[in-house]
């Protein structure tokens, strides 16, 4: 079990309950481990390619959900809103967003399903026989 | 089973493995995207009649056939109705223009190469241009017409995250394009030439602010000239506390030395929707500008106006520029635009 950290996801107006996230694979993926520069380049379609010659597939939350705050703000460096202006500039290169799945059992589900895709769901919501860890986010790294 | 949501409140409409999410285009077999828009402006300048014009309809369109090798197009229609204070109504020229078309190869998961026509990947606005989802109908002017704004030939880029630190690296050239900006002094013609350019950008995170500073250097020699023209610049992009503050300062030196044109801006972008909860998607612009042609005097401005997206398809854009005196691309007065987006 991976001994993942919790964060605190920043809400308007008041603070969130600590979230605590990992990364995830399919259990058929040739992922073995990413970097959180990894998950940041993957997330952000800067990296469109994994190393084998496949394409990258990242697969979001809602932009609601507290995981998507603490995720962006935590992997990413910034919050879904404060993003726009990048995903328009993108949207211009016919580039776009990651998926956007509605619950963290629909993010195992699929990434079960497609092993060149990456997601990233609550510790405790990890599904063991459909997803694998592949990054525990370390407590004392500032991913801003 | 999979759900799938967006951000778009009309929902997205699906058949026969057509996915169209209005606002955001059309996703279509074979990993075919498309999208488009409509721009109608109306503009109150100072010292200009009133105008109301169907000033662009755009396509856009990707095609990824492979996951190493993508296609992009934009096509434009420029110019097609006009209506001016004075002079009535008239139909335009309908100029229709290949924006960009450049094919694009995924080397390695950091490296990639274009090749075609691109914008000229120079600063932060112009590869954005007049596009719907730019904060203001006109672009900064020290944007405008300062280098050829499109590039035609090989791009590499090179995009990597070191410890946190995000690289963005392009050069570009032998490029070749239709110079676009007009004659400004005897070094300077509207004619085909070489370019090659190169642009470094370093983000990080400083404190609660994600900030990206970007160097910018280009030559280009059009036939004709005498020597080499040459443009450099360097941008900024941060963003703090739900701000996202640009600027670009930017010069070019002539084939015969001379400063011939300077400038900058810096811009922030605010979200007012904390101000005024019943309106979704509303921002409010500040820019200040400052622009210096050869020897001229120096034009100094700002401006103020609103964002809008209510919905997905729908963006609403309004300014008011002021200046202490009118230069090309540097005229006070309103400008306003509305954009459907497919």
């Amino acid at each position: 079990m991976a001994a993942a950290i919790g964060f605190a996801g920043r809400a308007a107006g008041e603070p969130s309950p600590p979230v605590t996230l990992v990364v995830v694979v399919g259990k058929a993926s040739p992922i073995r481990e990413v970097t959180v520069d990894t998950v940041r380049d993957v997330f952000l379609r800067r990296q469109r390619l994994w190393p084998d010659g496949s394409r990258a597939m990242p697969v979001n939350l809602p932009a609601d959900s507290p995981q998507r705050r603490a995720f962006s703000e935590r992997v990413l460096g910034r919050l879904p809103g404060e993003l726009i202006e990048y995903w328009n500039r993108l949207y211009f290169d016919g580039i776009r967003p990651p998926l956007v799945l509605r619950s963290p059992d629909a993010v195992c589900a699929y990434v079960a399903t497609e092993p060149a895709a990456l997601a990233y769901v609550p510790a405790d919501a990890v599904d063991e026989e459909r997803c694998r860890i592949v990054l525990e986010l370390p407590a004392a790294e500032k991913g801003r | 089973m999979v759900g799938l949501s967006t951000s778009s409140p009309a929902g997205p409409v699906e058949s026969d493995g057509i996915h169209w999410d209005p606002g955001y285009g059309i996703t279509a077999p074979y990993d075919l995207w498309l999208a488009g828009d409509l721009t109608f402006d109306g503009d109150l300048l100072e010292h200009e009649p009133a105008t109301a014009e169907l000033d662009d309809v755009s396509l856009l369109a990707r095609w990824e056939p492979t996951d190493r090798l993508s296609f992009f197009g934009e096509a434009r229609l420029d110019d097609a109705f006009a209506f001016v204070n004075g002079e009535g109504a008239n139909s335009g020229n309908w100029d229709l223009t290949v924006e960009r078309l450049y094919a694009e190869v995924l080397f390695t998961p950091t490296v990639t190469l274009r090749f075609g026509e691109v914008y000229t990947p120079f600063g932060l606005w112009n590869v954005v241009r007049r596009a719907p989802l730019t904060w203001t109908p006109e672009r900064p002017a020290i944007t405008e017409a300062v280098f050829p704004q499109h590039a035609t030939g090989l791009s590499l880029l090179y995009q990597a995250t070191w410890h946190g630190w995000s690289v963005d690296a392009t050069t570009y050239g032998p490029a070749q394009d239709e110079l676009s900006f007009r004659q400004r002094d005897e070094d300077e013609l509207q004619e085909n030439g070489l370019m090659f350019g190169g642009r470094v950008a370093v983000g990080h995170a400083l404190g609660p602010a994600f900030t990206a500073l970007g160097l910018n250097a280009l030559g280009f020699h059009p036939a004709g000239w005498s020597g080499w023209a040459t443009v450099t610049g360097a941008d900024l992009d941060v963003t703090l506390a739900d701000h996202h503050v640009t600027g670009e300062f930017t010069f070019r030196i002539s084939p015969r030395g001379r400063l011939t044109r300077q400038g900058l801006y810096l811009q922030d972008v605010i979200p007012l929707t904390p101000f005024v909860p019943v309106l979704r998607d509303l921002y409010g612009v500040v820019r200040f500008e400052q622009i210096r042609h050869g020897h001229g005097p120096t034009g100094v401005g700002g401006l103020a106006g609103l964002w809008w997206r209510p919905i997905p398809m729908l963006v609403l854009r309004a300014d008011y520029f002021v200046t202490n005196r009118t230069l090309d691309h540097f005229e006070p007065g309103l400008r306003s635009s509305v954009s459907i987006m497919f």
